[in-house]
């Protein structure tokens, strides 16, 4: 229709007519849902249809809006009223339902007119209200307490419902609204007289809370509600009173006192209630103050003696509960009938009174000093009061029971003896037991006694001067008294001493101790295992003659906690042949005894072989260890299969000797590993190195892995004579040669530790180097420094654990400038001179640890005096000491080194440097031999023999090797060393050369004496010398094999020829009848060839072929090394073969270091 | 514009002088968009137009016509709740005067055109927060001249055409105010001749 219009219209009147119509002029409607406020001349016309009229859209567009007209027609109390008309317009640019007028409205209710942009009007009666802003006329309370909640009404004025109430700005929603007017409908709203609001004071930052109705324009005047906290008491001074003081004042330091209009808060102390005055207040609000200190007078007369609880209540209307309790005690007062003695030795602190008004709140000082200890006795009525050295002189005796509460005497102190020090404070009830003490001022010769403490009943003490001024050892015989005992000194006439409670006597033992071995040799330093059935805390342990005898408990020192049930000691080699217990005294007065231990004079007993070194995993094996000093022996075994998984299995001794024991054992193992026993029947014992038990058909067992700490590629990898330890020896890394030795601890089948750096490296650094284990000493021979072949020999010796110093005793002394209370621990290690033939210029490995027990004495501390065996051939002794009281053990650091004339040292807590001491598996200082080769030698074939007649002489063969890029020998040189007393070993002033050379020159090969009785299969007597494979003159494999006899004078017997191998053997081993090589040169593999030594039933020999030959090489799928390498080391521990470092392919071909160690049963 | 009138003028005459040579009747629907090309703010509309021709005598090459063209462009002002739309509703009867510039028997023929529109217009406002239509309306009536280039290919009855045209419009209400809003179109479709 208005199409048609349109068209119609425009034809008709075309060019020249215009018309503008709206579907929406004036069609409003109005939602005022709350009313308008007359101090804001804004107000929103909801759901509107106001809408503007676009103007000038093609140009400068603009907009054009109704006119809009307010009319009053009724005033504020619903009269009608003179009109008074208003113009409004629009807010902002963005709305249409924003409108303001041009001047604040009077209050009342208004009608709207509206005139649309076409000119029709419209009009709404009582469209709008204007009402004054509301007014808060009233609250019903000025405070709210902070915790808890409660509820605050307001009396208001022009409050229409559906305005807001706030506290601090936040809106609340009212609890209740109540007390409106109803006006009839059509007339002003009604407005509200009554809100009611909650309170929480949680969380609520400001101590005071604005409160207002309505928001922005048409807020009321806020006013203010003031929080109150609970009081709460941080301090009540003095908090025990006197019974004698008839009014005491108490003051009492908070938070949260108010004083409201002059009221200040009141207190309870029991059920008193008492009035207080405030200050160090603050103004919350005029009438409301809070105060941090309350004072208020006390009758004591009021109160019962004891402890009463006080709580602090601030007056209404500010009560906002009470403050949690604190206590006030009350005292009696105390009086002095009588003090003895009347004069007071230094010495001997204790003091005797009586009187009355004792109580456990009694203190008491003499000359200001107060007492070390207390004692009350006959019903409170005798106080012993006990005071460290008291100064001579007129002296001040004071005794309170609280401030005001007090009486004194006047006692004189005497100069006298004193003891300063006991070194021991817990003996057990059964020892005879050495206590050594420190005392001052003593003339002549002193008595002690022990007298429990409170007692008369003396035990006299033998006494011995001690080392050291004024130092006394003393016996403490049994004592059938289990208590804590004074010590008391007495010189007959005059002045005597007194320690109070310085000696703890315990009972009876109630834990067992396990000794491990359960005998020692007479004369020989030996280590005993101690497992206990009980917790053991800071143990002391004695060594007591079983049965007992006059002699006293020997203390020993060298004790290591290894957990709280397990200790291990070293027993001196002092020790005296008989039948002795172990006893471990806890600090906690627990005791721990073992059964007998017997210490003989017999020699000790020493297994030097054990066959087969390798057994089958079958029931009823035969095995025979030999050595010497076995006595009545009975074995056991101790195994663990490939797994780790230790077992014990069953044995029987068939036959023994004193140096042969053949036993039979059900080795039902997977595999694995086992070390056998020797125990004689005096208790001594002795254990094998590991022998294999492998399944019948089995060979190498599974791999296991570990790693270096770094890359070594071609090592000298050696074991020590023992098979406690695996070295690692320079090598080279990323073609820089390495001076670096690596070791990692076996444990006894042959597992290795984590590898570590060892503290003293090579003198030259070596790569390609062959070496051997002589003895206590590993040989390094030749090698290549990186720029040319070397001709030199470094040998270092393993520190043996009987080479240490030894501690012999630790005194204690008092020293303001010592050391904590506490258990320090200390250890002393030999430095030697240059000219020990064991480890010239080198660190032993330091004594056992020895725990030091450092009393508390109060203010003052405690100097350690040290003593330790003077050693021949030391240059220097260092001392290390734990660096914390109580620290767990192997944290010694270095705090003195001493020369070689010093043998004790006073440790007043000395500084300690970071430097640890030696640990087990270290070597000495490694030294270039005077001796060289006659010419250099890279990746020569190293390997030694004894002398077949003389026994104290060995010979180091060295053949082969490469003395320049394209010289290799065929020679062999031999090294004469003499074997001394002590593991000393003086090579020959030069070496050499054989007689014999090598059948082809050759260098990178293996070199491995063999003999009987390993070596079953060669004749009995001979030492050969197997010379395997390696790399030839022009850089290819020589493939040649031989063997050579050892004979007297260290010559080498015509070669014989062996099967040849077509790969070098730089990685081998010769164990028993069988030789294995690792790997590959120069291509990296995985392969393991093997041949045996010809013997009867030898598969491949030939029935009239015998060792030195060899069977053919053959290389078994079944046993391949985990990671394919060239240039290895190799070495053997017992049942343990370690295949260490190398370089493998990485997959560009490149040959990449490698740390990885493989070690596996064989 | 006066001389493109004269120069479609003395073509006419000269076409006068020609016998016909092809159908005198064409009837055509033509889609496209209109393009105002002032920079008042108006945006481009669709448009459509249906034409009816006579071909005079003489070759056929001048033809009369009469078209019915719409076109809509809108414009949008203000902001927030303000934010209305002012749509510019164009509906316009036209006469005008087509010279074929080559005959149209042949198959490609381009033509120009010539004439008068009058424009009915309706300026509506609308804004968003108005449901069911719009606030404002206000009609209004405008002459205004067009140009036409044009082309056709003949396929099958008819042809199938092209044509870009200069629309002049001048408008002059409340609404728009007085303002330019000559538009460029371009339309295509296709007609019938018999």
């Amino acid at each position: 229709m208005r199409w048609t219009h349109w068209v119609v219209t425009s034809m008709v009147i075309s060019g020249c007519s215009r018309e503008l119509t709206s579907s929406t002029a004036a069609a409003f409607t109005t939602t005022p849902t709350i009313p308008g406020c007359t101090q804001d001349p804004t107000f929103s016309l909801g759901g509107a249809a106001l809408f503007p009229l676009v103007v000038n859209a093609l140009g400068d567009a603009g907009l054009e809006f109704p006119s809009l007209t307010l009319q009053r027609e009724r005033d504020e109390a619903g009269n009608v009223t003179e009109p008074i008309e208003l113009i409004a317009h629009p807010v902002g640019s963005t709305t249409n339902q924003q409108f303001a007028l041009d001047e604040p409205p009077p209050a009342g209710r208004y009608g709207l007119s509206v005139t649309s942009t076409e000119g029709r009007t419209a009009r709404q009666p009582a469209a709008l209200t204007f009402l004054p802003p509301p007014e808060i006329l009233g609250l019903s309370q000025s405070f709210a307490c902070r915790q808890g909640t409660s509820n605050l009404k307001l009396q208001v004025a022009h409050f229409a419902p559906g305005r807001s109430v706030s506290i601090n700005g936040q809106p609340q929603f009212p609890q209740s609204i109540v007390a409106c007017t109803s006006p009839p409908p059509g007339v002003v709203p009604g407005t509200c007289a009554e809100i009611t609001v909650a309170l929480n004071g949680q969380g609520q930052p400001s101590s005071l809370m604005r409160v207002q109705v309505g928001d922005g324009a048409c807020a009321s005047q806020p006013r203010t509600v003031a929080w109150l906290p609970t009081p709460s008491v941080s301090a009540i001074t003095p908090d025990s009173v006197c019974r004698g003081s008839a009014t005491q004042e108490i003051v009492i330091k908070g938070e949260g006192f108010l004083s409201v209009d002059g009221a200040t808060p009141s207190v309870e102390v029991g059920h008193v209630t008492l009035a207080t005055t405030v200050s160090d207040c603050v103004e919350l609000t005029p009438l409301v103050r809070e105060c941090q200190t309350l004072r208020f007078q006390l009758q004591t007369s009021a109160l019962a003696e004891g402890s009463s609880w006080v709580t602090v209540r601030n007056p209404t209307p500010a009560d906002c509960g009470a403050s949690l309790p604190v206590y006030l005690t009350l005292n009696p007062s105390v009086t002095i009938t009588s003090v003895t003695p009347t004069a007071l030795c230094t010495g001997d602190g204790q003091l005797t009174l009586n009187g009355s008004g004792f109580s456990a709140a009694t203190r008491a000082q003499l000359n200001g000093v107060p007492a070390r200890h207390l004692a009350l006795s006959n019903g409170n009525s005798t106080l012993t009061a006990t005071f460290d050295h008291p100064v001579p002189g007129p002296g001040r005796l004071e005794v309170d029971n609280g401030p005001g509460c007090n009486t004194s005497s006047t006692i004189n102190v005497l100069a006298g003896p004193t003891i300063e020090l006991v070194d021991t404070q817990i003996v057990e009830a059964t020892l005879r037991t050495r206590v050594s003490v420190v005392t001052t001022g003593v003339t002549g010769t002193p008595s002690f006694s022990l007298v429990p403490v409170g007692g008369t009943s003396a035990t006299a003490l033998i006494a011995t001067p001690g080392v050291g001024p004024g130092a006394f050892d003393l016996i403490v015989p049994p004592l059938s008294n289990a208590t804590s005992y004074d010590l008391l000194l007495s010189t007959g006439s005059g002045c005597g001493a007194r320690a109070h409670g310085a000696v703890l006597v315990t009972g009876q033992s109630s834990g067992l101790l396990v000794p491990t071995p359960a005998g020692a040799i007479a004369g020989a330093r030996t280590t005993v295992s101690l497992e206990s059935t009980r917790l053991l805390q800071r143990p002391r342990v004695y060594l007591a003659p079983n049965p007992p005898s006059t002699a006293a408990a020997l203390s020993l020192g060298a004790v290591t906690v290894l957990t709280n049930a397990r200790l291990r000691v070293t027993l001196p080699s002092t020790i005296p042949a008989g039948n002795w217990t172990f006893m471990a005294v806890s600090t906690d007065g627990s005791t721990s005894s073992s059964p007998t231990f017997r210490v003989v004079s017999d020699a000790a007993p020493v297994i030097s072989a054990v066959t087969p070194r390798t057994a089958l995993a079958s029931n009823g094996q035969r095995i025979t260890l030999m050595g010497h000093g076995f006595r009545q022996p009975n074995v056991t075994l101790a195994c663990a299969n490939q797994a780790g998984v230790p077992s014990s299995p069953p044995t029987s001794v068939e036959s023994a000797s004193s140096t042969l024991v053949t036993f039979r054992a059900d080795l039902v193992l997977d595999g694995g590993a086992c070390r056998a026993t020797v125990l004689n029947d005096d208790g001594t014992s002795v254990t094998s190195e590991s022998f294999e038990v492998h399944a019948p058909a089995q060979e190498l067992g599974p791999v296991r892995n570990t790693a270096l700490a770094a890359p070594h590629r071609s090592p000298v990898t050696l074991t020590t004579e023992h098979e406690e330890a695996l070295y690692v020896i320079g090598g080279h890394s990323f073609l820089s040669p390495l001076d670096t030795v690596e070791s990692a601890m076996l444990d006894p089948f042959g597992a290795p530790g984590p590898f570590t750096l060892q503290p003293l490296r090579l003198q030259q650094a070596r790569t390609r180097a062959a070496g051997a284990t002589i003895g206590r000493f590993l040989y390094v021979v030749g090698g290549h420094d990186g720029s040319a072949p070397l001709d030199t020999v470094e040998r270092a010796s393993v520190l043996d654990p009987e080479d240490r110093a030894e501690l012999e005793s630790a005194r204690l002394a008092p020293h303001s400038g010592g050391l904590d209370a506490g258990t320090w621990t200390y250890r002393v290690s030999v430095v030697r001179a240059p000219s020990d033939p064991i480890n010239p210029d080198g660190e032993d490995l330091p004594s056992d640890p020895w725990p030091v027990d450092v009393p508390d004495l109060g203010p003052q501390r405690t100097a350690v005096t040290l003593s330790w065996k003077s050693e021949p051939t030391a240059a220097k002794y260092r001392v290390y000491r734990s660096q914390a009281p109580n620290a767990v053990t192997d944290t010694e650091a270095l705090i003195a080194e001493l020369p070689a004339g010093q043998t004790s040292l006073v440790d007043a807590n000395r500084p300690s440097l970071t430097v640890p001491p030696r640990r087990p598996g270290a070597l000495g200082a490694w030294q270039v031999l005077p001796t060289r080769l006659s010419v250099p030698r890279e990746g020569p074939g190293v390997a030694w023999a004894l002398d077949p007649l003389d026994a104290t002489t060995a010979y180091l063969y060295v053949a082969g090797g490469r003395s320049g890029p394209n010289t290799v020998q065929d020679s062999i040189e031999v090294l004469p060393i003499s074997l001394g007393a002590g593991g000393a070993q003086t090579p020959a002033a030069a070496f050499v050369t054989s007689a014999t050379r090598l059948t082809e020159a050759r260098w990178m090969f293996g070199a491995s004496p063999a003999s009987q009785p390993t070596s079953s299969n060669l004749p009995a007597g001979t030492t050969w010398l197997y010379l395997l494979s390696g790399l030839g003159t022009g850089g290819g494999v020589s493939s040649v094999c031989e063997a050579s006899e050892v004979l007297p004078g260290g010559a080498l017997g015509a070669p014989a020829p062996l099967s040849p191998l077509g790969r070098t053997s730089v990685g081998h081993l010769l164990i028993d009848n069988r030789v294995r090589v690792f790997g590959g040169t120069p291509v990296p593999s995985t392969l393991i060839s093997r041949a045996d030594l010809c013997g009867p039933g030898t598969s491949g020999c030939g029935a009239m072929v015998q060792a030195p030959s060899l069977s053919p090489w053959s290389t078994p799928a079944s046993e391949v090394m985990g990671l394919a390498r060239v240039e290895t080391g190799v070495a053997r521990a017992g049942a343990q073969v370690y295949v260490v470092g190398g370089a493998f392919a990485a997959p560009t071909g490149t040959l990449l270091d490698t740390t990885v160690v493989e070690y596996r049963t064989w | 514009m006066p001389r493109a009138a004269l120069l479609i003028a003395l073509c006419s005459l000269s076409a006068l002088a020609e016998p016909r040579t092809g159908a005198p009747f064409e009837i055509s629907s033509r889609v496209g968009a209109a393009i105002p090309i002032t920079g008042n703010g108006l945006q481009a509309s669709a448009s459509t137009a249906l034409k009816l021709g006579y071909g005079l005598p003489f070759e056929s090459r001048l033809q009369v016509f009469a078209e019915l063209l719409y076109a809509a462009p809108a414009v949008t002002v203000g902001e927030g709740a303000l934010r209305s739309t002012v749509t510019l509703h164009d509906f316009a009867p036209t006469v005008g005067l087509t010279f074929f510039l080559i005959p149209p028997p042949s198959r490609l023929t381009p033509w120009i055109s010539a004439g008068l529109r009058m424009h009915l217009l309706r300026a509506v406002q609308s804004l968003p927060g108005l449901s069911g239509g719009s606030a404002y309306e206000e009609a209004d009536t405008r002459m205004g001249g067009f140009f036409t280039l044009g082309c056709g290919l003949r396929v099958g009855p008819g042809r199938f055409v092209l044509e870009v045209t200069m629309n002049e419009l001048t408008v002059r209400q409340r609404i728009t105010g007085e303002a330019n809003a000559t538009t460029v179109s371009v339309l295509g479709g296709y007609g019938f001749v018999f």
